[in-house]
């Protein structure tokens, strides 16, 4: 599904990523932790396409294809989808004709037919019952004036909507109240198939509770230092980032 | 002033003899006419004027538009679908019966000709017309006023609900051998407790050269409610040099909003005086600026009692080599305590070649009161854009929708559903794959 080979990238000429080497099959969930500054959502975002980071080095390939290579809207079309960790609020855009514009491209890019807006209001109906979310946030505009909750919740929801097979959660746990964090994960856990993958990027292992990843990763200073299964996390939660030994390779 | 300039101003003298002198407004008109030389053509010397420069349209040879008629096909694109309206239409300036469907009005409610009211009711209507504002402070306002012959009269009686929007539709017809001149009237009175809505669309056939400039009053009573719409998609060479002129009572609100989409040049100036206590008067625009396109927007709201609201939103779009101004005065009078004016500009820049004005000037003389102003000028974001490129919309869809949003924030505001679609209509046609987000 998705391979990343010694990936460096910077921001403004400063190094952030320093050689990533990453599998995640089809269908597995992976986590990747680390603390502030390790480079966790830049790793995110070089996914996505964002103009400020610049890979240096590497390479990244989605479902055998050069995905560096794309725009980062040919990228979404590929089926690549990233949860902000904090969505742009964009007074004036309705929800509903923005969700529907992407989800009509994504629809055109894999031929398939254009929603009319009856049939995409239909969509719209399932998934959110899917995945138990109210659709009152599609009359207001995007993200605009949503809580720190509803904004996430919104994310998942237009997961459902754009059909991705690989999802890149950045920090969707950040500022998140346990409710809505149960809220959220019963939604990805309800988006959970064999033939979707996800990279759940977090700071805390908490989230790990609700989303329970086939591997775990930890990223320190650009680099992944240790990989493992789920306890990796809960010794995490329990040793701190400290508590790890620097594995080889890693700066000394 | 020079004598060149009071020479200038003669161009209309014969246009102005040709007006029956024997109407009870002609007084008023001769006064006008007057007035109109003394000022002479505003340069931009005076505050009023200093963004926009008159100088290419007062060297041509300006005359008044003739009188014509068009073929209903010429208007009926700017009809507005699925809504019942009173329609109006107006050809150079003139009121055309053939074109205009006024339909059944509520008992008591006058829309029809302004020269039939000063026929049937002179004083009534001399009591209103240019009541609201200063006429003779500005030359163009004084020529409007000099020019009245006919106009468009609008009277709602107390506690009347007009039961449908009028729809004016003002056709200039420009001639590429001479620089046409109209000068649109319209005086729009709505007395206590009553409501009505009232939409102007300015546009024309041809692109030569030409002046509209048209002069509307709203008089609005205490507890009155009136909406005023007026949708500017004039000419590619048409000077469009309105002025809007709002009295309020008690009470009442005054939404007023103009969308300053097509022309060479447009100047919109509104000036709302808020005579009663507890009034609200809602001023807003969207202007987009392409080509060279100029856009002023001239506010004036003047806070004359106690606990009145005012709000002034004014958004500018501006593309290619256009540029725009805004000036916006709010003037608090001593007695008016507890104002609560806000007047906001903003500004979105898509070109390097462009530029904005924006003036804000307060002049308050009460000393509770609440007044904020505030301007931003600014490009497209890119995290909003990074944010929808990464849900699959391509980059060139991403900043058409980006701009429509701007612009979507004085629209969605528009109470009148079927004005507020064709205006989202009209801005995602204009903005490469604005089709993607009907």
């Amino acid at each position: 599904m998705l391979s990343i080979k010694n990936l460096h990238a910077s921001v403004e000429g400063t190094p952030i990523l320093k050689g990533i080497e990453l599998e995640i099959p089809s269908g597995e969930v992976h986590s990747i932790m680390g603390p502030n500054g390790s480079g966790k959502s830049t790793l995110a975002r070089v996914l996505a396409g964002e103009e400020t980071y610049e890979v240096t080095e590497g390479s990244v390939t989605f479902n055998g294809v050069d995905l560096l290579d794309m725009e980062p809207d040919v990228r979404a079309r590929e089926g690549l989808f990233m949860a902000f960790q904090y969505p742009v609020e964009i007074p004036g855009v309705s929800t509903k004709y923005f969700l529907r514009a992407a989800v009509n491209a994504v629809r055109e890019h894999r031929g398939l037919e254009e929603l009319d807006a009856y049939e995409f209001l239909k969509m719209v109906k399932e998934k959110a019952q899917t995945l138990d979310l109210d659709t009152s946030l599609l009359d207001r505009s995007v993200n605009e004036g949503f809580s720190g909750g509803e904004k996430k919740r919104a994310e998942i929801f237009q997961m459902a909507m754009l059909d991705p097979t690989m999802c890149v959660l950045d920090e969707t746990d950040s500022g998140l109240d346990i409710d809505a964090l149960k809220v959220v994960s019963d939604g990805v856990n309800a988006l959970r198939n064999t033939e979707r993958s996800f990279l759940v990027i977090t700071h805390y292992q908490r989230l790990l509770n609700y989303i329970v990843p086939d591997r775990v990763h930890v990223l320190m200073d650009g680099r992944i230092v240790e990989s493992g299964d789920r306890d990796l996390a809960l010794k995490l939660e329990e040793k701190g980032y400290a508590g790890l030994e620097h594995p080889c390779g890693a700066d000394a | 002033m020079s004598s060149a300039t009071m020479s200038d101003t003669r161009q209309f003298q014969d246009d102005f003899e040709a007006i029956d002198a024997s109407s009870p407004l002609a007084d008023m008109r001769r006064e006008a006419f007057e007035r109109f030389h003394e000022l002479g053509w505003p340069t931009t010397r005076s505050e009023a004027w200093r963004y926009t420069n008159l100088r290419p349209l007062t060297a041509a040879n300006l005359s008044m538009a003739p009188s014509t008629s068009v073929d209903k096909t010429i208007i009926e694109p700017y009809f507005i679908e699925d809504a019942q309206v009173h329609r109006i239409v107006f050809v150079n300036g003139r009121f055309d019966d053939g074109l205009s469907d006024i339909g059944q009005l509520p008992k008591g409610v006058t829309v029809g000709h302004l020269s039939d009211a000063v026929e049937e009711n002179a004083s009534a209507v001399l009591a209103h017309l240019g009541s609201t504002f200063d006429w003779k402070a500005d030359a163009l306002d004084a020529l409007n006023t000099a020019f009245i012959e006919d106009g468009l009269y609008i009277h709602v009686p107390t506690n009347t609900e007009l039961d449908q929007p009028v729809h004016v539709l003002h056709v200039t017809v420009t001639d590429p051998a001479v620089a046409v001149v109209t000068h649109p009237r319209t005086l729009i009175v709505v007395e206590d407790g009553s409501r009505a809505t009232c939409i102007e669309s300015c546009f024309g056939t041809g692109d030569a050269m030409c002046l509209v400039n048209p002069v509307t009053e709203i008089i609005a009573g205490h507890g009155a409610h009136v909406d005023h719409y007026r949708e500017v998609r004039e000419g590619e060479q048409t000077w469009h040099l309105g002025t809007l002129g709002v009295t309020q009572g008690n009470d009442g609100q005054v939404n007023s909003c103009c969308l300053a989409l097509e022309g060479k040049v447009i100047r919109n100036a509104m000036i709302g005086t808020l005579e009663g206590t507890d009034a609200m008067a809602n001023l807003r625009g969207l202007a987009w600026g392409t080509g060279d396109r100029h856009i002023d927007n001239f506010l004036r709201v003047n806070h004359m009692k106690p606990d009145c609201n005012s709000r002034e939103y004014f958004k500018h779009i501006l593309d290619d080599s256009s540029t725009a101004s805004f000036t916006g005065r709010i003037y608090v009078e001593q007695d008016a305590q507890k104002t609560d004016a806000v007047q906001t500009n903003r500004n979105l820049l898509l070109n390097e070649k462009t530029k904005v004005y924006t003036r804000p000037q307060l002049e308050i003389f009460a000393d509770d009161v609440k007044c904020t102003h505030g301007a931003t000028i600014g490009r497209l974001d890119e995290d909003a854009r990074f944010y929808l490129e990464a849900r699959g919309i391509g980059r060139e869809a991403a900043n058409s929708l980006l701009i429509f949003a701007f612009a979507n924030e004085v629209i969605e505001d528009i109470a009148f559903e079927p004005l507020r679609s064709r205006l989202e209509t009209i801005l995602l046609d204009r903005l490469p794959d604005g089709g993607m987000f009907r």
